[in-house]
């Protein structure tokens, strides 16, 4: 590969990673909870990504990728802590929204999610990715979405207090 | 209400949660994201090298096996890395000591001789732990916790990268669970007879920022090959 060809995939890469790392952060923080293993999970994705750009770079859904990779992380991850006592967020969740309650309640009704039927909600919620991309990117069938997709909406409406009384 | 409407819903809370996380910005920097995935590809290599040798035990044993130059004494410098969150199982049995990877993610350190200080940290990178091994003296003072160091999660506080710390001749550490951009400073001294063995054998540990330079007394053996 010509010196020229990686300084530009390089640069193209800086650029990806300016722009889209801190909405990535705050994605997988709402999922992960915890600042500093978050800040870690997307360094690592992003990584990843580097290490695949000429694939990741010429993906449907770049962003998403880093973000699918980023919570796959989390989970072989959370593998082998478990057990261990977590430290401190290093997030304020305690702290009042402007909506009090509601919004928290749902993300922690998020993050209790199953694995997967976390990483289709929130590609689904945040990317707005259709099924088939969905199916794509997490290596399943586009039935198979509409499972996991379908159990995870159920199971906040079932958890999330201001969604409780909401019928099918 | 539909999955469709409450997809909807779910999508403008979950949206307007992340938007209330405005002020958290990731601060690593683009070249700590290369540097990582760096690694991560000698990692991948030297893995891979492993495999092909035929087990990752042989290779190891005899790729980092090198003996250590000697070091003398004086300074060390903080400076080891950080691999992919221990993702690598190691197994690397030689007389002086062994780096060996659990099923839960945890790797164990058994010293038999303080020989080949160099080799073991790089089985211990490799394991995914950044370490600096200090033989046969210390570089931490008693008062580690209020001396100069920036020292965090040391003595006395929740330590969860720490499984095993028993009186005998092995640790186990958690490498997921050390925070990213620090070192683990492992020292491990001699017993009072001189040996590896003794009630006075044993390890110390600490986190230090990576860079941080240690003040080291001459009694403290930087990796001399005994």
């Amino acid at each position: 590969m010509r010196k020229w060809d990686v300084e530009q995939l390089q640069l193209e890469f800086t650029d990806f990673y300016t722009a889209n790392r801190d909405n990535c952060l705050r994605i997988v923080l709402l999922s992960a909870r915890d600042r500093q293993l978050a800040e870690d999970l997307v360094a690592e994705a992003f990584a990843r990504a580097w290490a695949s750009w000429r694939k990741v770079r010429v993906h449907p859904a770049p962003i998403a990728w880093v973000v699918r990779t980023a919570l796959n992380t989390n989970v072989s991850w959370w593998r082998r802590r478990r057990g261990e006592v977590p430290l401190s967020s290093g997030v304020d969740w305690a702290a009042p929204s402007a909506d009090p309650g509601l919004d928290d309640g749902l993300v922690a009704a998020v993050a209790a999610l199953p694995a997967r039927q976390r990483e289709v909600l929130v590609l689904r919620v945040f990317f707005d990715l259709d099924m088939a991309t969905t199916a794509s990117l997490l290596g399943i069938a586009p039935g198979t979405v509409g499972s996991h997709l379908h159990k995870a909406l159920t199971a906040l409406r079932t958890r999330t207090p201001s969604f409780s009384g909401m019928g099918e | 209400m539909n999955d469709d409407d409450l997809l909807g819903l779910v999508r403008d809370r979950m949206n307007r949660a992340r938007d209330d996380l405005g002020s958290v910005r990731m601060e690593q920097p683009v070249s700590a994201v290369l540097h990582r995935a760096g690694r991560r590809r000698l990692q991948h290599r030297l893995y891979g090298a492993a495999a092909g040798a035929g087990t990752l035990a042989v290779a190891l044993a005899v790729g980092l096996g090198t003996a250590d130059p000697g070091a003398g004494a004086g300074t060390a410098t903080a400076t080891g890395t950080r691999t992919a969150a221990g993702t690598r199982t190691v197994h690397v049995n030689l007389d002086a000591w062994s780096v060996n990877t659990g099923a839960d993610g945890s790797v164990t350190i058994t010293v038999r001789q303080l020989l080949d200080k160099a080799a073991l940290e790089k089985a211990l990178a490799t394991a995914g732990i950044p370490a600096v091994v200090i033989f046969g003296g210390s570089c931490l003072s008693e008062d580690f916790g209020r001396a100069s160091y920036p020292s965090r999660k040391l003595f006395g506080e929740p330590r969860t990268w720490v499984k095993d710390l028993a009186i005998g001749h092995f640790l186990t550490l958690y490498p997921a669970g050390i925070p990213s951009g620090d070192d683990v400073v492992i020292e491990i001294r001699y017993g009072a007879d001189g040996k590896v063995s003794g009630p006075t054998f044993g390890f110390r540990l600490a986190l230090l920022p990576q860079g941080t330079a240690l003040s080291c007394p001459d009694s403290a053996k930087l990796g001399t090959v005994r």
